[in-house]
């Protein structure tokens, strides 16, 4: 089954061929989106509360472009993972030890435990079925925590657990300084992670699995034991997402598990663009941003705008709006080194 | 491949700021409730008896112009909800927070409004507990156990001393089973079988079977108004539970919105008792016809108000009263202390705060 | 008669009625599976249109459930046929997951619109006189309208194998959802077999939604709230399977009933988990192929 390809622009072949090999390479570009966010963090006090949202969405969905874009698995249940790893987190922290960089390992852990078993089933169909499979393994998890109280806590949620201070140092705070920076480390490391990862020989052969998959096996490459550790591996990665959220939020509700949430990360994914993990960032923010301003407003005017944008954006920018920022700025920079 | 969302970055830095000091209010509130999702009629209800209210008194409140911020919790959401009060503290800067339909939403912000000091009226959210989560709490709602102390009492008053109870999964419920227990065995009644119902079922028949192979006089209740109560108010006619001696003694479900909403139950109604403080025909009062009138004035002839409305109408009332002892300024011990025994009159009747 | 099996008939009947529900929803969407390998998500706003069509025709124009239920459902056939013919053009020529995002998109449209519309009050629809109550025999007594809708639904569910089975449109049908370019090459029009498979399915859906209401009180998240039971549902079924869709809609509800009624708060703890299985040792379904 086909998913949303990367097609390379056909204007600039040169640049592309350059750039795939040269993109393990940090440019300038990166560089400015990291002083953007650590400007944001001297400049907008007030919007912290949302920049760490954005971020954990932003995590949430690089986590989920590891598993679509890059190697084919196409699940409409990652909020599983999402959830998995904020109530672990937040078990962890309630039971055992309030330290919150262990806890973020142990809900990745957890999640990514989880992530191995059903991988193990989702991962041996493909297509439509292996959708309706993360659904239906997303439904029963809900339904086990819904049910499950005296750990869950249920509809009430978990809550009354203490988050230490980061390194012993740094508190949480009411106005989310804290949060926001220490989820913004998160992300660097998660993104320089899945560079990492997509750049090496592993992110390759992965790419090759998700564009024809018999000619991998036909290469000797063992396809279901990659497709599973990435599986392993984008589970974790969402689970960290929901570590953060259960330590910055204080607590941990079922609509962490949620279809919807599901649905949204998905919905970013596509917005941004698959299989070029700047997508993730592109996405989240305008996903979280727009929602936040236009859930203000009306949460139900949001709610047809967003279903008219999502049909037009499938027709019109199957690839979403990455493409068209990078032709953009691909535009302004070749000027610029033109004599 | 990387030189990405620079510009996207830029663009959304540029209407952040653009979007922050657009406003001129003097004093800021914020409410919080269900504006969409299956409960959504809270977040209806809420917002119209503020807006009216806001609009009554000329935009002003305390002799200070008032800008009220909605937040939609999308139903009962303690995460969304908790993020939501942190955000109208820290980002727009509110003076005083009100709001909750649901207890879990209530509680998750306790925390956040202790640490601001920014007094918070719960309009509904009616656990006996919840009120002792902050200092910052004020409710102009009811607890469970007020309720659930009239109905009991009138059961046994029937002579009616054996019932089954019927009660949604989550903490409220609890609360509920544990008052309708303490109160009616107190006074001599037995319940003979409790039902627990978790929030999101559809299908309601093994709950009523079970209900019915109860075999009791009375059937206590307690659920949220939205799908399930109506489906708790349909079933319980289907199945004629009425006819095999099971009567209902309820609480919100049978509400006038809801009933009208279910179509044909003008008489079907009859025969179902139920405790609550406030309904549009009830009391009798001059305020509460005015009320009355002034909202279909407002809002058409369906806008039946129920005790969500009245809720937020006092709760608002409320924060008016504690906005014009600070002056319009941020201080919320000043205000939580100018609540205490504050009385007025309200639709409902009158009142008074015990503030704490 | 002793009391354990009068209550097990009446789960019974419970149990068969929502099943039968179940299955006038889920048929639609397994042959949108089956036939165009779309996932249809909008498919359960459908059922929603239905039910607030009928909602308006007995509250504004007097009509009676039944009078109601043909019109509501020939309304939502033709809008259904209309989307089918524009939207859906677009969304048949996406992948996969663009298919899902865009009828994810058209469901959040359905739901605002009915909620502009209609407001976010929860309806139902009345039952008509001759159906409301119970029937009492000895101790069993039996809900005259999920009695009703279990024979009514049952005869939808033979109609439909009539036509599957016993005409040349179901010929059609079968051999499209079998093997489409085999189908093509023999000129069975596999387009237009679809999209009137397609507006019969919204019709489908659409009875399901007037008819159920008392199951499936009408609100605007209707349209999510009871999608991932119904996919689930197909799933088990098989995609593109009616017979398994219907066993699946059956055992789903009976099993569902019961287990709920032995334990109230572990509400639909049972079934998820025997789906789950269900689905681990047969990922394609009961009746499904790869």
């Amino acid at each position: 089954m086909a998913v949303l390809k990367v097609t390379p622009s056909k204007d600039t072949p040169k640049r592309d061929i350059a750039a795939s090999f040269g993109s393990h390479r940090l440019g300038l570009s990166d560089a400015l989106v990291w002083a953007l966010a650590i400007f944001a963090y001297f400049f907008l006090g007030a919007y912290h509360q949302l920049g760490t949202q954005v971020i954990i969405m932003i995590i949430l969905a690089l986590s989920l472009d590891l598993a679509i874009g890059y190697s084919g698995i196409e699940s409409l249940g990652h909020a599983v993972f999402f959830g998995i790893g904020a109530y672990a987190a937040a078990l962890f922290a309630l039971n055992v030890l309030s330290e919150p960089l262990t806890g973020l390992v142990v809900g990745g852990l957890a999640a990514g435990a989880f992530g191995f078993v059903t991988g193990l089933l989702v991962l041996r169909v493909r297509g439509l079925t292996q959708v309706i499979l993360t659904i239906a393994i997303g439904a029963v998890v809900l339904q086990v925590a819904t049910t499950w109280k005296s750990v869950t806590g249920g509809d009430d949620g978990l809550a009354g657990y203490q988050v230490a201070p980061i390194l012993g140092r740094y508190s949480f705070d009411l106005y989310g300084h804290t949060a926001y920076l220490y989820s913004l480390c998160v992300l660097a490391f998660v993104f320089a992670l899945a560079r990492i990862l997509v750049n090496s020989p592993f992110g390759y052969v992965l790419r090759g699995i998700r564009d024809n998959d018999q000619r991998m096996r036909m290469l000797g490459v063992p396809v279901a034991a990659r497709l599973l550790l990435i599986y392993s591996i984008s589970a974790a990665i969402a689970g960290v997402a929901g570590a953060i959220s259960a330590q910055v939020t204080g607590l941990v509700a079922t609509d962490s598990l949620s279809f919807l949430l599901s649905g949204n990360v998905l919905i970013m994914l596509l917005i941004g663009g698959m299989g070029r993990l700047t997508g993730a960032f592109i996405g989240g923010i305008i996903f979280v941003i727009f929602s936040d301003r236009a859930a203000a407003i009306d949460p139900f005017n949001w709610l047809f705008m967003l279903g008219g944008l999502l049909i037009l954006a499938v027709r019109f920018t199957p690839q979403g709006v990455g493409p068209w920022i990078d032709r953009m700025g691909g535009y302004l920079l070749d000027r610029r080194r033109k004599p | 491949m990387k030189r990405f969302s620079l510009l996207a970055f830029a663009a959304v830095l540029a209407s952040l700021s653009i979007s922050t000091d657009a406003h001129s209010a003097e004093v800021k509130i914020g409410i919080i409730g269900s504006f969409s999702g299956p409960y959504a009629e809270w977040g209806v209800q809420f917002k119209r008896a503020v807006d009216l209210y806001v609009e009554k008194h000329g935009g002003k409140l305390g002799g200070h112009t008032v800008e009220v911020l909605y937040r939609d919790s999308g139903g009962p959401n303690p995460a969304r909800a908790k993020q939501l009060a942190q955000e109208l503290i820290t980002r727009e800067g509110v003076q005083f927070l009100g709001g909750m339909d649901f207890t879990p939403n209530a509680v998750a912000v306790a925390d956040v409004v202790t640490q601001a000091k920014i007094p918070f009226v719960i309009f509904n959210a009616n656990t006996a507990d919840t009120t002792r989560k902050s200092p910052y709490f004020l409710r102009v709602g009811c607890t469970i156990w007020q309720l659930a102390y009239g109905i009991t009492r009138y059961a046994i008053d029937q002579g009616k001393k054996k019932a089954v109870v019927f009660a949604v999964d989550y903490a409220p419920g609890h609360d509920a089973i544990a008052a309708y227990d303490a109160n009616y065995g107190k006074l001599g009644g037995k319940i003979v079988d409790v039902v627990k119902v978790p929030l999101d079922t559809t299908d309601f028949s093994s709950y009523f079977q079970r209900l019915q192979d109860a075999n009791a006089d009375v059937l206590f209740t307690f659920v949220p108004n939205g799908p399930i109560s109506v489906a708790l108010f349909k079933g319980y006619f289907e199945r004629g539970l009425a006819q095999r001696g099971l009567q209902y003694f309820g609480l919100g479900e049978t509400e006038e919105a809801p009933l009208a909403a279910l179509g044909q139950t003008g008489e079907l109604a009859i025969g179902v008792y139920s405790s609550l403080f406030y309904g549009p025909h009830s009391p009798e009062s001059t305020a509460n016809k005015e009320f009355v009138n002034a909202l279909e004035a407002k809002y058409g002839k369906g806008a039946i108000p129920n005790i969500g409305t009245v809720e937020a109408w006092d709760g608002i009332h409320l924060i008016a009263h504690m906005t014009e002892a600070t002056d319009g300024k941020l201080d919320g011990e000043k205000a939580l202390a100018a609540a205490k025994g504050y009385s007025w009159e309200s639709p409902r009747g009158s009142i008074r705060s015990n503030g704490t | 008669m002793n009391s354990y099996w009068t209550t097990g008939i009446s789960l019974l009947i419970d149990g068969l009625s929502f099943g039968m529900i179940l299955f006038l929803i889920s048929s639609g969407l397994t042959i949108t599976l089956g036939v165009m390998r779309l996932l249809n998500i909008a498919h359960c706003g459908f059922a929603m249109i239905g039910g607030y069509t009928a909602l308006s025709l007995v509250n504004h124009f007097g009509l009676g459930l039944l009078a109601a239920l043909p019109i509501a459902v020939a309304i939502t056939a033709i809008l259904g046929a209309i989307l089918e013919r524009t939207v859906y053009r677009w969304i048949y020529e996406t992948s996969a997951l663009g298919q899902i995002l865009m009828t994810i998109g058209l469901t959040f449209i359905m739901i605002a619109s009915i909620n502009a519309g209609y407001g976010s009050l929860t309806h139902t629809l009345p039952t008509p006189e001759f159906l409301a109550g119970a029937w009492h025999f000895e101790e069993i007594s039996i809900s005259a309208y999920r009695s009703f809708l279990s024979i009514v639904s049952l005869t939808i569910a033979g109609l439909i194998w009539y036509v599957i089975e016993q005409t040349d449109f179901g010929a059609r049908l079968r051999a499209s959802v079998d093997n489409p370019r085999m189908a093509r090459c023999v000129g069975i029009n596999v387009r237009r077999v679809f999209a009137q498979t397609f507006v019969a399915g919204c019709a489908l859906a659409a009875i399901a939604g007037v008819l159920g209401t008392q199951m499936l009180p009408l609100q605007p998240y209707y349209a999510t709230n009871y999608m991932v039971m119904v996919l689930i549902v197909v799933a088990v079924g098989g995609f593109g399977s009616l017979k398994g869709s219907l066993i699946a809609a059956l055992g789903y509800s009976i099993f569902d009933t019961y287990f709920r009624y032995l334990f109230p708060a572990a509400g639909a703890f049972g079934i998820y988990i025997l789906l789950a299985l269900i689905l681990s040792i047969r990922p394609f379904g009961l009746y499904g192929r790869a």
